[in-house]
């Protein structure tokens, strides 16, 4: 049972995915596996569904999300990656900087939302040359590189997200 | 003749087989019970006709009376009547002494932090109190349904954590009910409304019960409630809004904030009515001492303003943790007899531009949802109908060096859900690690709530560092944390001691279960063998529908004879023994020698669900 | 040959159909039981099946299939409350004797 998360949901890995597929295939299979199935069954079949419902959980959180799709689909290839970003990148960690800087500065809501649209736009880019490369065996480490960006761009989003929360008050 | 039911298609039970299930709402204030009968879900009336038991438990010196009769002693015994005890489930006594001026009684340390409470009966722990409330209710089912109950979904705040969790669910044993399942309250409410409006979309609930406000965004879609985010406050409820009343009142009268316990629950129950009398009337009247006033609608707005802007920030972020713009919710729900007050249902219906429904009852839409979980998790109807996928609703997470708290599960994380963490040995031959875990937002672990400290041992002794030992964090579907750990070198499996920090021992809850009457005068040794009997027939019985099932098609002929074996075996262990130790082990022979086959017919089942969904796409 | 209802029993048969959004009628029939002869079967029809005898009382329709229909002939359905217990009460002129536990009866 050491399927891999694309392949529990019957899908081939890919970087391009149709989440609206995916979530109706996940509400599908939950029916299967979730402990409500078993609530009268013995107690090693509900620990058995409680197993599998996790498995299936957790790989559908990694496949919705694009930046935990990409490092998947990098580890799938036996690439065994370091998150943080690193000298390698020297133009992205100087945007790095003024990203962080730029939300420290943040005091309003139009000026988050603004930000937020940035976020977005950083992350289509990333991902569109993430899906254009990373079959390519040769352009591993460029594979590599953009998706220690996504990582970072991601981190940033839970960011704003606090920094909402922070408004909010 | 007993009297029948209507049953669903094929499932008429058999005499003495019926399946009778409640769902049970056992609430700040007030408690219900409810059941799927005839199809129907409905409350369950007591013989005056009177379907919610208020959650008053008046301890005497010779009886036990729960309900509106104890409800009535409040201010005349108030330290022997135990009202709102819901806050206390899980809590320890630095947070009770936060509450203490809502809540006049004499509390004492128990073992853990899990404070007790003094009464002329005793002392009494929040638990025991819990269970004697539950205990009411199950009667009452009990004599309604006309039967034992097979088991009891009961309705938790969806904001609720590991240990007012394992609380409740050590209330419900010690009242002597199964729980087939715990589920957030806000779920069931929409479970209630979903089936009832065939919706489809997205939906918030809100849900402001007497001294709990939960928030969960959920999206229906073909039967399946599946929880976006979950959010709130379990110390802010409609008590509080009484509160800022009484505290008004005490300020107006110039009178002193030293309240003896009678004083204070007169007050209390004044300030109640009212909150209630202003939903119909634009002005109220109140006295205290010598002191008499009017308190205005638009003063009691002045007052409850902030609790609700609290209730309020909790609905956005909610939302945001979603992922869910506000134009994209299709309708909110209002739950709990709080949001009956005009201003809340203005408030709310202004945040989500859209008129809040309120056509069911908001003090028994919970016990309606939970019924009609409880009538799927018994067995009842085939339950391809619903399927709610709930959250967690506060990260988990370990204390690391330094003193901070380091998240494993996140929030709003769906469950069942299971994170592992690899963690070495710092001294030579160390065989033991304790490891303390904690549910929060926070990065201080002050800021956080101390679950339980779990000791790992039985790590076989190596040089320091070179042990490799995998734990395992496991929310099971009631949100409730296991924790495994192997040591992955030498394929040890740590044995696990569970010292919660705010609830009951093992030790303890096995005292209060011989203590009660339930248990009194009978033998333990007939006891856990009945036990024992009833588990492995359950097993035997399982295993058999199983091989008729799938025995041809998923085992070869070795396996099956190997089966076959442990089936015999645990039939004559069965028939022949009386030692409830004998009869456990054949069980679990017969358990381990069917665990592959138990897997196999669960990876078909779940590929047979995605065949379903591509056979589906290609006819469209 | 009918088995009949009154109009209490019909009146909730009506409130559960609509309740539960589905359903053509209610079946009634009987099966064996280990205990002491026959048991009764009370269910929500969603697909009639077509060796079943229909007869219609109060609006509603009941579904009898052809071997248990000589047990209940003459049957009549009855919902009534028993202290706190409420629930359907079959009427047979059939029934010869009852099992001690009140849930199985013989002809």
């Amino acid at each position: 049972m050491s399927e891999c998360h694309f392949g529990l949901f019957g899908l081939k890995p890919a970087f391009e995915l149709d989440l609206t597929e995916l979530s109706a295939r996940y509400r599908e299979m939950a029916k299967a596996v979730h402990p409500d199935r078993f609530a009268d069954a013995d107690a090693r079949e509900q620990r058995l569904a409680i197993e599998r419902s996790a498995n299936m959980n957790e790989a559908y959180r990694v496949l919705k999300n694009p930046a935990q799709r990409a490092l998947y689909l990098l580890r799938l290839q036996g690439c065994d990656l370091a998150l943080e970003a690193t000298v390698q990148d020297p133009s992205f960690l100087m945007q790095q900087m003024h990203l962080r800087e730029a939300l420290e500065e943040i005091t309003d809501w139009p000026a988050v939302n603004a930000f937020k649209a940035e976020l977005k736009q950083l992350q289509q880019a990333q991902e569109q040359e993430f899906s254009a490369i990373w079959q390519d065996a040769a352009r591993m480490s460029e594979a590599e590189r953009l998706v220690r960006r996504l990582q970072f761009l991601d981190k940033l989003a839970r960011e704003v997200r606090q920094l909402e929360e922070r408004l909010d008050d | 003749m007993a009297l029948l039911q209507i049953a669903e298609p094929g499932q008429a039970p058999k005499p003495h087989q019926r399946r009778l299930a409640v769902g049970i709402d056992l609430g700040t204030t007030n408690s219900l019970v409810a059941s799927v009968r005839s199809g129907l879900a409905e409350t369950l009336p007591d013989a005056d006709g009177a379907v919610i038991l208020p959650s008053a438990v008046h301890y005497q010196a010779s009886a036990t009376v729960v309900g509106a009769a104890a409800k009535a002693a409040t201010s005349q015994d108030p330290l022997n009547t135990i009202v709102s005890v819901k806050r206390l489930m899980g809590r320890g006594l630095q947070d009770i002494h936060q509450l203490g001026e809502q809540l006049p009684y004499r509390f004492v340390a128990g073992d853990s932090q899990m404070p007790f409470i003094e009464t002329c009966q005793g002392n009494k722990s929040p638990v025991e109190v819990s269970a004697d409330i539950l205990k009411a209710l199950r009667a009452r089912a009990e004599q309604t349904l006309g039967g034992e109950l097979v088991g009891a979904v009961i309705t938790v705040p969806a904001y609720f954590d590991d240990a007012q969790r394992q609380a409740t669910k050590d209330a419900a044993k010690l009242a002597g009910l199964n729980v087939l399942r715990l589920l957030n309250e806000p779920t069931a409410a929409a479970v209630a409304y979903g089936l009832d409006k065939q919706a489809e979309g997205v939906v918030a609930i809100y849900d402001l019960g007497g001294g709990t406000f939960d928030v969960s965004i959920l999206r229906l879609s073909r039967g399946v409630f599946e929880v976006l985010a979950t959010g709130g406050d379990s110390a802010l409820g409609g008590d509080d809004l009484d509160l800022a009343i009484a505290h008004w009142v005490l300020g107006e009268a110039q009178a002193s904030t030293d309240l003896t316990p009678a004083q204070q629950r007169s007050l209390l129950e004044q300030a109640c009515a009212a909150k209630e009398a202003l939903t119909d009337a634009s002005s109220v009247q109140l006295s205290y001492g010598s002191w008499q006033g009017v308190l205005t609608r638009e003063r009691f707005v002045e007052l409850i303003d902030p609790l609700l802007e609290r209730t309020l920030k909790a609905c956005r972020r909610a939302l945001r943790d979603a992922d869910v713009e506000l134009e994209e919710v299709d309708a909110v729900v209002m739950v709990g007899g709080s949001t009956r007050v005009p201003r809340v249902r203005d408030v709310v219906g202004r945040l989500f531009a859209r008129e809040p429904l309120t056509d069911i009852d908001p003090d028994q839409v919970v016990a309606i949802g939970a019924s009609i979980q409880a009538d799927v998790l018994a067995g009842n109807r085939s339950g391809d109908e619903l399927l709610l996928l709930d959250v967690i609703p506060l990260s988990l997470g370990l204390e690391t060096m330094g003193g901070l708290m380091e998240k494993v599960i996140a929030r709003n994380t769906t469950i069942p859900s299971a994170r592992a963490q690899e963690f070495t040995t710092y001294k030579d031959g160390q065989t033991a690690m304790l490891i303390h875990v904690l549910q929060g937002e926070r990065e201080l672990i002050s800021a956080c709530r101390s679950l339980a400290r779990f000791e790992l041992r039985g790590i076989p002794p190596m040089p320091a560092g070179a042990a490799k030992i995998r734990v395992t964090f496991q929310v099971d579907a009631d949100g409730l944390l296991d924790v495994t750990a192997r040591e992955l070198n030498s394929g040890v499996e740590a044995s696990i001691q569970v010292k919660p920090s705010y609830g009951l021992s093992d030790d303890e809850i096995a005292r209060m279960l011989t203590e009660s009457m339930e248990y009194a005068g009978v033998d333990k040794d007939a006891r856990a063998l009945a036990e024992e009997q009833v588990d492995a027939d359950r097993l035997l019985e399982a295993v058999q529908a199983a091989l008729a099932a799938d025995g041809l098609a998923l085992l070869s002929e070795a396996e099956r004879r190997d089966i076959d074996q442990a089936i015999a075996q645990l039939l004559q262990v069965r028939a022949q023994s009386a030692d409830a130790a004998a009869v456990s082990a054949a069980a679990k022979a017969l358990s381990v020698a069917t665990d592959e086959f138990a897997a196999r017919r669960m990876d078909a089942s779940v590929r047979a669900a995605l065949a379903g969904r591509n056979v589906q796409e290609i006819e469209e | 040959m009918a088995v009949t209802m009154t109009e209490a029993a019909a009146q909730h048969i009506r409130r559960s159909l609509d309740g539960r959004g589905k359903g053509e009628g209610i079946r009634v029939g009987v099966r064996t039981t280990g205990c002491s002869g026959m048991a009764y079967v009370l269910e929500f029809v969603d697909e009639p099946v077509s060796e079943d005898q229909v007869f219609e009382s109060h609006g509603t329709k009941v579904y009898v299939d052809a071997k248990s229909l000589v047990y209940i002939d003459g049957t009549e359905l009855d919902f009534v409350r028993e202290g706190l217990n409420e629930g359907f009460k079959f009427n047979n002129p059939n029934v010869r004797g009852e099992c001690g536990c009140g849930e199985s009866f013989n002809v």
